[in-house]
């Protein structure tokens, strides 16, 4: 069964999706912070197929967890989606810049329609054909 | 003075002139003769003078070489005492060293010296000996003049250089006893000069007195005793005895005189009687002239109590006119106290300045903002205060009063207050300007009040999703994963109604979200180029199912010629449109709906037609407002179908990036036709 990673602070959300990647036949860690996320990565192992995280969360933000995944060579191969609901422009940017391969504001997407763009991205993953290029719909991100 | 003495008198002045002129003329021509004199003399002598010396001074001279030859001299020893031998009394004699120019022992004669001076014979020498010449002369002839003031003494030197002996011998004389004779003749001149000139006036003063003598003689007889006669008739008529001749017989003018002067004594005599006559009849008119002058005075005075009256009505007037102007002045004043009041009230800073920026009037506001004690006196003082960059406000003003124009600067950081200043010139009725209102608002307040506004946004778009996110994700996840397990109707219901209501809820927020970012102006435009066609179709793809729900067709009307490139914001134009087509779709029930394309000017116009039930004429206005569904009455609003801000927000973006939106026909029951334009790339 593959395995998924998430870092989420709020437990309704984290149950929310816990449940909605359950059904679909996934595994899936969890962390409530930022520093808790860096260490349960680090001690994976499989290696998760994908990594969704938080921006907004204790500790460490989700762009630092990012951003410290990269620079680890156990972590870097791992794709990133930041799933948040902080919905400014220059934070989308910003994300997709440090490497995350999306970048989704949750109210916008249905548990249901994020498994599907997980599957995706770990069917590219699993055939080594890199990651499928995805693009953030300007409708879900704000301007700031 | 009689005529007489008047005739007498003029003559003899007459005859003085022509003496006096006479006189003087002679007189001029004896000082000219004399100076003629003089100068010939002079000439004469200096031409003797020189003949002289010459003999003179070759003698002197002769005698040294005669001397010089016979007795052979070898040293200038044996030279000097045949000098001294030959020396005569005549003249004067220098000898000289020809190596230094000084003068040898026994031979400076005190006299020589004076004649000419040293340096003066120095530099001639040294000239002469230079031009290799034995003989010279050296004179001031040219000097002397022969009138009284002169002062030099003619003289003259002959210079021989003994080149053997190496001595020069200078042989010279003056011609002193020449100048007295000079002055001896100009005397001689003078004494002739002043005989002749009284013997002159002697001969002339005789001939005036006996021409004036007879003169005087021939007028008495021929003029005065023919007027003395008729003077004297003169005074006889005069005193008023008209009967009186004058007897004169001669035949001259005085007789003609005489003759006429009776004639007119007669004509006198007639017209005198003529004239009392006239009188009588004159005075009797003037009575009745009198009588009627006294007639008109009377109405006169009549007039003037009239005129008196009418200036007492019109003093009464005038008073009143002035309580008038009192009440008036009192008036302005209270309205002027009003006005002051206002100002002095207003928490705006407030001043008026004049046209060199001289504070005129201010509240004490604009010192409390500005926190300053003092009172301002200058706008220069207030770009101080508030260090204001680039152009003083002073010069802002000026430029403005020419483009008639506002200051307006808005945001002043003034230490931690933010402030907006307004500078505005007035002129006066007749468009002159007479200076300036400056009004200084502090919008610290406002200022913070935005910003917790901002944080307010960005803290609802945060924290309203995530709960709404659970509610529809759950909602959601319930209805598709877990249907089999919710078996009952009215649960399966209620939780599709609250699904909806989490869609609905967020899709608010959202819109709410954006129409403040709108208004704010917190909204960057990414232009970029291209093709409205791909754009249109991505559109009909996303909003097909919604069309196919209600059994709609969706179509784009294919232009015949390939649509111009687009440069604005690809992501908006999509929302835009997204949101046109989107309330098509929601306000037909049956029939279709098409999107085609128009090129106007340099713009591309997109056009979304429905067969929808159409908007009334009333509601066309109420259109593109806040809160306003593209549907119908405000009243009457199906809160199902939107927010009522998708047309706001579309117009606001559309016009934004430099396009514009509209409805572009609409008949009820037939269907709308809704358009945006955006620019092509040039």
């Amino acid at each position: 069964m593959p395995t998924l990673f998430l870092a989420e602070d709020d437990p309704l959300m984290s149950r929310m999706y816990e449940r909605a990647f359950k059904l679909n036949g996934f595994d899936l860690k969890i962390s409530f912070d930022g520093e808790d996320a860096i260490n349960t990565l680090k001690s994976m192992n499989p290696k998760p197929i994908v990594a969704l995280v938080d921006v907004m969360m204790p500790k460490k933000s989700g762009f630092d967890v990012l951003r410290e995944m990269k620079q680890d060579e156990s972590l870097k191969n791992i794709p990133v989606i930041l799933l948040t609901n902080l919905a400014g422009e220059k934070d989308a940017e910003k994300g997709l810049e440090l490497g995350a391969v999306l970048y989704l504001v949750k109210s916008q997407y249905s548990p249901k329609e994020i498994v599907t763009k997980v599957k995706e991205i770990s069917a590219g993953y699993e055939r080594k054909e890199g990651i499928p290029e995805v693009k953030v719909s300007i409708k879900n991100i704000e301007e700031k | 003075m009689n005529i007489n003495k008047k005739i007498i008198s003029f003559l003899i002045l007459s005859v003085l002139t022509v003496s006096i002129v006479f006189t003087f003329n002679s007189i001029s021509t004896l000082s000219k003769n004399q100076a003629d004199n003089i100068d010939l003399f002079k000439k004469e002598f200096l031409e003797l003078s020189r003949e002289l010396f010459n003999k003179d001074y070759n003698l002197f001279f002769d005698n040294i070489d005669f001397q010089n030859n016979n007795k052979s001299p070898k040293n200038n020893k044996q030279l000097l005492d045949f000098i001294t031998k030959t020396y005569s009394k005549s003249g004067d004699v220098i000898v000289m060293n020809i190596s230094d120019g000084q003068v040898t022992d026994g031979f400076s004669n005190s006299k020589m010296t004076t004649l000419f001076d040293k340096s003066i014979i120095d530099g001639y020498l040294k000239e002469n000996i230079l031009n290799q010449k034995t003989d010279f002369d050296l004179d001031n002839f040219d000097k002397f003049s022969a009138d009284k003031t002169n002062t030099v003494i003619p003289s003259k030197v002959h210079f021989r250089i003994y080149n053997d002996s190496g001595i020069i011998v200078g042989y010279g004389q003056d011609f002193v006893t020449a100048k007295i004779r000079i002055e001896f003749i100009e005397r001689q001149n003078v004494i002739l000069f002043k005989s002749q000139f009284y013997l002159a006036i002697g001969i002339f003063v005789g001939i005036t007195l006996l021409i004036t003598l007879l003169m005087i003689f021939i007028m008495r007889s021929i003029i005065i005793k023919p007027l003395q006669k008729i003077s004297a008739a003169v005074d006889v008529i005069t005193k008023g005895d008209l009967t009186k001749n004058v007897d004169i017989k001669s035949k001259d003018e005085f007789g003609y005189l005489a003759e006429s002067f009776n004639i007119m004594t007669g004509r006198l005599k007639e017209s005198y009687a003529y004239l009392e006559d006239k009188v009588k009849e004159r005075t009797s008119e003037l009575d009745i002239k009198v009588k009627e002058i006294t007639q008109n005075n009377i109405e006169l005075e009549n007039n003037k109590i009239v005129i008196q009256n009418l200036l007492e009505d019109f003093e009464e007037e005038k008073n009143n006119a002035e309580k008038l102007v009192v009440i008036r002045t009192k008036e302005l004043s209270d309205e002027k106290a009003r006005l002051l009041a206002s100002i002095n009230s207003l928490t705006m800073g407030f001043a008026i300045v004049d046209i060199k920026g001289n504070f005129m009037i201010n509240n004490p506001s604009i010192l409390y903002i500005l926190d300053v004690l003092e009172n301002i006196k200058s706008l220069d003082e207030i770009s101080t205060i508030l260090d204001i960059k680039g152009e003083s406000l002073l010069k802002r003003l000026e430029k403005c009063i020419v483009d008639k124009c506002i200051i307006e600067m808005s945001e002043l950081m003034f230490g931690k207050k933010y402030l907006r200043l307004f500078l505005t010139p007035v002129f006066s009725s007749d468009s002159v300007c007479i200076g300036g209102v400056l009004l200084i608002e502090d919008i610290t307040e406002a200022k913070v009040l935005e910003r917790s506004r901002d944080e307010f946004f960005a803290v609802a778009s945060h924290e309203l999703r995530t709960p709404l996110t659970a509610i529809r994700g759950n909602t959601e996840m319930i209805l598709t994963d877990y249907k089999d397990k919710v078996n009952d109707s009215d649960v399966k219901e209620m939780l599709t109604d609250i699904d909806e209501a989490s869609v609905r809820l967020i899709g608010i927020v959202n819109d709410f979200l954006e129409v403040s970012r709108l208004e704010q102006g917190n909204i960057s435009i990414k232009n970029t180029k291209f093709d409205m066609l791909n754009v249109t179709e991505k559109v009909i793809a996303s909003l097909n199912n919604e069309a196919e729900k209600k059994k709609l067709s969706l179509k784009i009307i294919t232009p015949k010629k390939s649509l111009p490139e687009i440069y604005s914001d690809k992501d908006k134009i999509e929302e835009v449109l997204f949101n046109l087509v989107g309330n098509s779709i929601k306000f037909t029930e049956s029939g279709s709906i098409s999107i085609s394309f128009e090129t106007v000017d340099n713009k591309l116009k997109v056009l979304v037609s429905d067969t929808g039930k159409g908007i009334s004429l009333k509601n066309e206005s109420l259109l593109f407002r806040k809160f306003q569904p593209a549907g119908d009455d405000i009243l009457v609003r199906d809160v199902t179908k939107s927010t009522g801000l998708g047309l706001y927000i579309s117009k606001m973006m559309i016009e934004k990036m430099g396009g514009n939106i509209g409805l572009e026909k609409s008949e009820q029951g037939v269907g709308s036709v809704f358009f945006f334009t955006i620019p092509i790339v040039s």
